[in-house]
């Protein structure tokens, strides 16, 4: 074993450090994670993920003097609240990068093709900041105006604020900031779909949308897929974006309200990571709030897991 | 001392002559009087009586944090630090510090509206270091530099941030100077600077009698809360129970309070914000605000939102409202710098440090240091407070 270490050639020894650096740097995130987040943890038990009210027990443990115990915490509401927020804007997010993928790859001439792409790509390089504040100048007043009524805001004072803070806007922020992702990677996908099969196609006689449909778009799913799970990704852990649209309270939108559940403010774990840091110096709270970065990490383990097995499936 | 000052000037002569930089003029200038290694201006200049230096004691208080007043009957100025109470009468050579009596070589005097006293005895008297240089004509005072050793500080998270700033300042200017500043709350600033737990104790309500028994407050700041709401709504003026209904959300209408029929919209800060506790405590006796107001994460975010939103109500120091929203006055009064000092604003109250009987040593220097206008100029209005002069 050692020999073969000494006379490997010194990059490879270079190499192999370094993923070995990679792989305790993780483990040490996991390990610090945890620790940190034992106590509410071990307080919460499994009502951690079921249970409501996160952000009246935040503030109850900051208030509590040090000799009386912390309230257990439930994180249901920022839970479902990231849930929704991601898998809403996922499935519109995916409905529109494949489109565009196609749209690019298949069907726009190759100048067109590659400044779009140029385009599409720098969109996914903007910091998430941007889209924040885009999402505040733009989307939050839009949807205020456009669908939110005084009529309705007052009939649900009682339940909350109905103003332009909400889920709906974070699910649009989120779509157009997982899109481009999509777009990238499902782009990629397609063009590598070999020509070969597409005359296959055109010798059978097939139109041309067919062929994208029937051969082109099978063929590259493994891509797309691996696409929409990354923005899955990117939507669960975005933090400032949401945090500046999202609305700020932890409220878990209601059946109920039909389709106004769609303008109850959220308050997803990552943003909730953000905006209650400032009474981090209360060690109940600091210990709530590694227990919602525990919460997104086993979702991100459980996603990128996830994206190994289907691909292993796939092969 | 005569011939020690000779000796010096002679050096300084001697040297200057060898550098080739002796002073051009010959005409002695004005004292120049320094403290903490900056030029004090003065708009009465010092002056050399008897061999003894006499400074505007306006000017020198300002710089040191004492407070002076003015008794126009028996002609006593008193200037009063944390620590000391120095008593001076004008023409008179017996002084007294913390009712000691003392004797000056040079009485002080009035002149030009302004009255003058020796700098050496007032400085000394308050444990200041006084330096004289006779070649550069410069009287130099350490007040808050030069300090050794360590000072425990706990207490109101309301005042924690002016007094960390505080404490950094001096920290950085006195390296042998270490200060641990610690929040817990009024109570427990009050409990531990009755035990000996701290050297300075920290409070954000006013002292019960008996606490006074034990403990010295002084005010350091001034905190007042304004309610906020968008320019164009037409409540300007609220009592101080619609304002309370309002953010423990049984007011939900603006009709309610004398406004349109339009839904009240709470903005709120992040928990952890030492002004919502402070609402929180003054407003709606320790209860929270409504579950379903917004939150901010800052002063400026929750004054913004007020701003772009019209049936929005909220809540920030009175030291950061500006024309982008309304203050409405709360039972007659509107908040203000004079409305909050003299009280009659009702979400106001003073900031107090505390000391078990007299301040002394380092504690008694940074409270000192807390009342300088230096410090209530550049920290204490920076964080959103009122100064207390």
């Amino acid at each position: 074993m050692k020999k073969r270490i000494l006379s490997a050639p010194p990059g490879e020894l270079v190499m192999k450090l370094l993923t070995a650096a990679g792989v305790v740097t993780v483990l040490f995130i996991f390990i610090f994670v945890f620790m940190k987040a034992a106590p509410a943890l071990a307080r919460s038990g499994f009502g951690l993920v079921t249970g409501t009210g996160f952000d009246r027990q935040i503030a109850e443990a900051f208030s509590a003097s040090a000799d009386v115990p912390a309230p257990a915490f439930g994180l249901w509401g920022l839970i479902a609240g990231t849930a929704l927020s991601t898998l809403i804007a996922l499935a519109a997010a995916a409905v529109l990068g494949v489109g565009a993928a196609v749209a690019i790859s298949e069907f726009a001439p190759a100048p067109l093709a590659s400044v779009l792409l140029g385009l599409v790509r720098l969109l996914s390089a903007i910091p998430s900041v941007i889209f924040g504040l885009i999402g505040v100048m733009f989307v939050v007043p839009w949807v205020e105006s456009s669908f939110i009524s005084v009529d309705m805001q007052i009939e649900f004072l009682e339940f909350f604020q109905m103003t332009g803070r909400n889920l709906l806007s974070s699910v649009i922020v989120l779509t157009f900031m997982i899109a481009p992702m999509v777009i990238t990677l499902s782009a990629d996908a397609v063009a590598a779909v070999p020509d070969s099969l597409r005359e296959t196609g055109l010798a059978f006689g097939m139109g041309r949308s067919r062929i994208v449909f029937k051969l082109v778009l099978p063929a590259a799913r493994p891509g797309i897929v691996a696409g929409v799970i990354l923005g899955a990704g990117r939507g669960i852990g975005e933090a400032i974006a949401v945090s500046m649209v999202c609305g700020g309270v932890g409220f878990l939108p209601s059946l109920r309200h039909g389709a106004a559940a769609l303008f109850t403010p959220i308050l997803p774990l990552s943003a909730a990571i953000i905006n209650k840091s400032e009474a981090m110096s209360a060690p109940a709270v600091e210990s709530a709030l590694f227990a919602c970065g525990a919460v997104l990490l086993v979702i991100g383990a459980a996603l990128s897991s996830l994206a190994r097995l289907r691909r292993r499936k796939s092969r | 001392m005569k011939k020690q000052i000779s000796a010096v000037l002679a050096l300084v002569l001697a040297a200057s002559l060898c550098l080739g930089l002796a002073p051009t003029s010959a005409a002695a200038p004005a004292i120049a009087l320094e403290i903490d290694g900056r030029a004090v201006a003065s708009d009465a200049a010092p002056v050399v009586k008897g061999g003894r230096t006499l400074v505007p004691v306006r000017v020198i208080t300002e710089t040191l944090g004492a407070s002076v007043s003015w008794n126009q009957s028996s002609k006593r100025v008193t200037v009063e630090t944390a620590g000391y109470t120095v008593v001076f009468t004008i023409g008179s050579k017996n002084y007294t510090v913390n009712g000691a009596s003392k004797t000056l070589d040079t009485p002080p005097e009035i002149s030009n509206n302004r009255t003058l006293i020796p700098i050496r005895a007032l400085a000394e008297s308050i444990g200041a270091e006084v330096n004289y240089d006779a070649a550069a004509n410069k009287a130099t005072v350490n007040y808050f530099t030069g300090l050794k050793g360590s000072v425990k500080i706990s207490g109101s998270t309301t005042l924690l941030p002016i007094m960390q700033a505080a404490a950094d300042e001096l920290v950085k200017a006195n390296s042998g100077l270490s200060i641990a500043v610690a929040g817990g709350g009024s109570g427990a600033g009050i409990n531990d600077t009755r035990d000996g737990a701290n050297n300075v104790g920290m409070s954000s309500r006013e002292l019960t009698a008996d606490e006074k028994a034990t403990l010295t407050p002084i005010a350091v700041a001034g905190d007042g809360i304004a309610i906020i709401v968008h320019p164009s709504n037409p409540v300007s003026s609220l009592t101080k129970e619609q304002a309370a209904g309002i953010f423990s959300g049984e007011i939900k209408n603006w009709r309610d309070v004398g406004g349109n029929n339009a839904p009240i919209f709470v903005q709120t800060r992040e928990t952890g914000s030492g002004t919502l506790s402070t609402l929180e405590e003054m407003l709606l006796d320790k209860n929270p605000v409504v579950g379903t107001a917004t939150p901010f994460t800052s002063s400026a975010l929750i004054k913004q939102a007020v701003a772009k939103s019209e049936n929005a109500v909220g809540f920030d120091s009175v030291g950061f409202v500006d024309s982008t929203v309304k203050a409405v006055a709360l039972d007659g009064a509107s908040p203000g710098e004079q409305t909050v000092k003299d009280g009659s604003y009702p979400l106001s109250r003073s900031l107090y440090v505390l000391t078990k009987g007299r301040a002394e040593g380092l504690g008694a220097r940074l409270i000192d240091y807390l009342r300088t206008t230096g410090v209530q100029n550049n920290i204490v209005k920076k964080e959103g407070y009122i100064s207390i002069y």
